[in-house]
């Protein structure tokens, strides 16, 4: 009875390369992040280079992912996981073209504005080390609800700064159109990969609700 | 030769049974694993049918009750017994085949039945569902006291739906296969057969109703679904060493009556489970009145 259980309880095939896999992307993610933080200081072409890279890497993932989705996971399961993979395939695409827009503003940022993005990044890198944990217990077991606590006060925060900026910024004098159109569309760019995130870790939530300990 | 036409309607009667309840009680053994929908239809009636007929070399306990529950008339018994199954089956109304079989037979057969067995088995009827829920409250715990993460869940419900469903199926065999056709006779050849029926019940008519009933419980809560499931299996595998008929829908209710207590009691519907233990009480109360007007009509005519 003690080898069956063994068995059962601790091959975990198909699973657990899904769970390597999102766990590999969220871990891109994370580098993404911190490469775009470094682009912001400096737009040097090689950190670019580097963000699109990283992007092709987790869209390749990605595609690996729902491909063995077929032969893991309970069926009721899979809807939920899928979605939680397209949305982080969602966080890296958000950072590239971030990246992208960032490299089509020409004038100085505004140093409040630089700041503030820069604080939305750093509060996303914190979420999405939380979103890495919330894997883990899918994994491992353990605490779900202080990670998912985390990253949704994590996105109320770079909502609010999100706000702060709007109003920031109606002060700001801008030259031309597109000046405007590329900054306001790289702030948003960078606010929506927390959200991302949130619906992201929300997908996994509902397994844990369906599956996990209602105890905890 | 009138004789051996009687005899042969008894028989045939009996397997229609047994293919009435391949085809109605296969969800009970496979409507998780169908839910699941992990195996193919074809490969988990082919486990379903080896642990059918791995049941029928153990069915000689249960077989032996209800070959000594009544000396009288079974032809007409079974006959009855498969119309009300045809029509319960039909109207999908959750009563249990056993209750409905027993109950004819006794009642049909009163002067001659062994009211102290039938009373034992109605005790049994009543404790079967009453031990499924105890263990599954039992094992559903132990499971959340063993903390274990949801991965190692999903495999502990990819392949414990089979283990139960083998274990309800190999109870098919050795319980619900001799109370269908033990009166006839406590062979193990004719229980074979009987499996055989049952499993072609199976496959011709299984599939439509544990779609439905598997994909609504996996839904509801699959990793319950499956604890429900095995504790009916082991409830109704004890019952069938002490070679007591009883029912492994009635046992799959205690087990899901046990599973939700675990959450507290406020979350079991009693409004719910009283109907159903009602229709308990009434179905074989039924039965074996209409048996009993039956037994008095024919008794009137003959003499």
């Amino acid at each position: 009875m003690v080898v069956f259980l063994t068995i059962f309880l601790f091959k975990r095939g198909p699973e657990k390369e899904i769970i390597d896999l999102l766990k590999s992307h969220v871990l891109l993610s994370i580098k993404g992040i911190k490469l775009l933080n470094k682009y912001i200081d400096n737009k040097s072409s090689e950190i670019l280079e580097e963000i699109i890279k990283i992007e092709n890497k987790g869209d390749e993932i990605k595609k690996k992912a729902i491909l063995n989705l077929y032969k893991a996971f309970l069926p009721n399961m899979r809807r939920e996981v899928n979605y939680s993979i397209e949305l982080l395939d969602e966080v890296l695409d958000n950072i590239k073209h971030g990246a992208l827009i960032y490299e089509l503003i020409t004038f100085e940022l505004d140093n409040v504005v630089k700041e503030k993005c820069k604080l939305i990044l750093n509060i996303s890198l914190n979420i999405l080390n939380s979103l890495y944990n919330l894997i883990c217990v899918l994994e491992e077991g353990g605490d779900f609800k202080s990670y998912i606590n985390n990253i949704k006060l994590g996105e109320e925060e770079i909502d609010n700064i999100y706000h702060e900026i709007c109003k920031y910024l109606i002060n700001v004098k801008i030259n031309s159109f597109w000046e405007g159109k590329y900054l306001c569309d790289f702030i948003e760019k960078i606010t929506e990969i927390s959200d991302y995130i949130e619906d992201g870790a929300d997908e996994l939530k509902i397994i844990y609700l369906n599956y996990g300990d209602e105890d905890n | 030769m009138v004789m051996k036409i009687i005899e042969l309607l008894a028989l045939l009667s009996g397997l229609y049974i047994a293919f009435v309840i391949g085809a109605n009680d296969t969800a009970n053994a496979l409507g998780t694993a169908i839910g699941s929908k992990l195996f193919s239809y074809r490969n988990l009636v082919l486990l379903f049918g080896i642990f059918v007929l791995l049941g029928t070399l153990n069915a000689k306990n249960v077989g032996h009750t209800v070959s000594t529950i009544v000396s009288g008339d079974i032809t007409l018994s079974l006959i009855i017994a498969g119309i009300i199954i045809s029509i319960i089956t039909y109207k999908k109304i959750p009563i249990s085949t056993h209750q409905v079989i027993v109950s004819a037979l006794v009642g049909l057969n009163i002067s001659s039945a062994d009211i102290s067995l039938f009373s034992k088995i109605i005790g049994s009827w009543i404790i079967s569902p009453i031990l499924a829920g105890m263990l599954s409250y039992s094992i559903y715990e132990l499971i959340k006291k063993f903390n274990i993460s949801i991965l190692q869940k999903v495999q502990l419900i990819k392949y414990g739906i089979l283990l139960s469903g083998g274990l309800i199926a190999y109870n098919l065999g050795s319980n619900d296969l001799p109370t269908a056709l033990g009166a006839l006779s406590n062979n193990t050849y004719l229980f074979f057969v009987g499996g055989l029926f049952l499993i072609l019940g199976a496959l011709l008519f299984g599939k439509g109703v544990s779609e439905t009933v598997g994909i609504n419980i996996v839904k509801l809560n699959p990793l319950g679904a499956f604890v429900a499931q095995l504790s009916a299996g082991i409830a109704v595998f004890v019952f069938t060493q002490f070679g007591m008929p009883v029912s492994t829908t009635q046992a799959i209710i205690g087990g899901i009556i046990g599973v939700g207590l675990t959450k507290g009691i406020k979350t079991v519907k009693w409004k719910t489970i009283l109907y159903i233990v009602l229709g308990w009480i009434l179905a074989p109360a039924f039965a074996l009145i209409v048996g009993h007007l039956i037994e008095l009509i024919k008794n009137n005519i003959y003499f």
